[in-house]
């Protein structure tokens, strides 16, 4: 099946005269998605403000940016998570998987 | 059949964890069934209704992929019913010509017999590279290699009039491994789960429109001891049909406004309303309106049960859909209203729905605290 469609990615189309091939800048590729896994631990108190308070789904997903961040993944997001086991001393157990953009050019890590 | 108003219930079942009820080829749906008969309103997710090629319909069952469901649970969307809807198909450019014929045929087939309005059809770029994985915990987790690819070919068939996507990608196989061989015979987690719900996350994430998943597979060798829960997915040559059916009448996802107004504003891909037959203004099903939330009881740790649970939406947790996580009420902190099997669960909701106090039910019954100095 034919498909016409526009892609929000696509280059621009000038309305005027196109510039001479010699003259066109190079075509800049969109940032592109790249997932990252992750697992950690999170200590009990980080989301929540006692031990056994239940944890605040809002405070987990920014403790989980942070802990992309920490490596080295300052844009990722999380996309895909859950609590996968709970332990007394070390906390909650986090294993999910984040997305993050980079450079089309870039090598995935 | 209950005369009192309906209470909208959320039913999950995680995908990719053993869960002994729903951990299979769509063997919640009895349970889903006997829910929606009882709340006389139900959201949940595909992992829950899809069977392969079997499938139920069913007016009070809101069928909303799991990304979306979380961030409903997070009263950031809302559900708006809608009579129908155009779905298009995604195919990964991975998938050999006979088993991508067979996907093409099954949504055919879904068209002349069904009636649903399907297309139109894009082929990814370039193959998505799915990647299979399980974390420590042993639940199943998985990647692609160009998700990009996979957001590129939804982009055009949101272009070319697709209100909701059914992707199929394809995935790795091994025919021979321990892991399929103990899946099949019912002791073993779905490896295909994690992966599948990745997929459906990007897209629905990135796109604001419904999005469900199927695989695309060789058929396997005949199992004689195949256990009756893994059995819908051996039916046939595709596991399209039911991720078509659920699509079709899946509902419009409304971002709500972040100012806690709860006002409907627009998605992220400049769309409100997608399907056609979209309920009016004032019919939105929204996370402030539930009633009860179901959930495996050693399963409790996913984004969308925290978030009803911290809004105090009474939680049902079945003891009796073990699964091989034990993230319990009592290990998160978390009051829940315990229930042995989805029957007794189901038994709850009924109670909720007719204003009884569940506790009344139970014996022991206590007596009633005395606040001192009252």
């Amino acid at each position: 099946m034919e498909v016409v469609a526009v892609l929000s990615h696509g280059p621009a189309e000038p309305d005027g005269v196109i510039d001479p091939p010699e003259l066109e800048p190079p075509a800049i590729e969109p940032p592109r998605p790249v997932l990252v896994p992750f697992c950690f631990w999170l200590p009990r108190t980080a989301g929540s403000s006692r031990p056994l308070d239940p944890p605040d789904p809002t405070a987990l997903r920014s403790a989980i940016r942070a802990h992309l961040t920490e490596l080295g993944w300052a844009d990722a997001q999380p996309l895909r998570w859950a609590i996968t086991a709970v332990d007394p001393l070390r906390g909650l157990q986090l294993e999910g998987v984040g997305m993050r953009q980079v450079p089309a050019a870039r090598e995935h890590r | 059949m209950s005369d009192a108003p309906p209470l909208p219930t959320l039913l999950v079942i995680p995908t990719g964890v053993g869960c002994a009820v729903g951990g299979y080829a769509g063997d919640g749906l009895p349970a889903a069934r006997l829910l929606a008969a009882a709340s006389g309103c139900l959201i949940t997710h595909p992992n829950v209704m899809n069977g392969a090629a079997l499938y139920w319909s069913d007016r009070r069952i809101h069928y909303v992929e799991g990304w979306a469901l979380d961030r409903f649970a997070a009263a950031e969307l809302a559900l708006a019913p809608v009579a129908g809807r155009r779905v298009g198909l995604l195919l990964d450019a991975g998938i050999e010509p006979e088993l991508r014929a067979r996907q093409l045929q099954a949504a055919e087939a879904c068209r002349a017999t069904l009636g649903l309005a399907i297309g139109p059809v894009v082929t990814t770029d370039v193959p998505l590279g799915v990647g299979l994985s399980l974390g420590p915990s042993g639940t199943s987790w998985g990647t692609l290699e160009r998700p990009d690819a996979l957001l590129r070919a939804g982009e055009k068939l949101v272009g070319a009039g697709a209100t909701a996507i059914a992707a199929v990608a394809r995935f790795p196989e091994d025919p021979g491994s321990e892991a399929l061989a103990a899946y099949r015979a019912g002791s073993g987690v779905d490896a295909l789960a994690g992966a599948e719900a990745v997929i459906s996350h990007l897209l629905v994430q990135h796109l604001g429109i419904p999005c469900a998943h199927a695989p695309a597979l060789a058929p396997l060798p005949l199992d004689p001891d195949l256990d009756p829960r893994a059995a819908a997915e051996e039916l046939g040559h595709t596991f399209l049909p039911c991720v078509l059916v659920g699509l079709s009448r899946a509902p419009d996802l409304v971002p709500l406004a972040g100012d806690g107004s709860g006002r409907a504003s627009r998605g992220p891909a400049g769309r409100s309303r997608q399907g056609h037959g979209t309920a009016p203004a004032g019919g939105l099903l929204e996370a402030s309106s539930l009633g009860a939330v179901v959930a495996p009881a050693g399963a409790l740790g996913g984004e969308a049960v925290l978030a009803c649970a911290a809004r105090g939406v009474p939680l049902i947790a079945v003891a009796g859909n073990a699964c091989l996580l034990q993230v319990s009420g009592e290990a998160l902190g978390l009051e829940v209203l315990s229930a042995s099997s989805y029957a007794e669960a189901a038994g709850l909701v009924l109670a909720l729905r007719e204003g009884l106090d569940p506790g009344s039910l139970r014996r022991p019954l206590p007596r009633l605290e005395l606040v001192p100095g009252g």
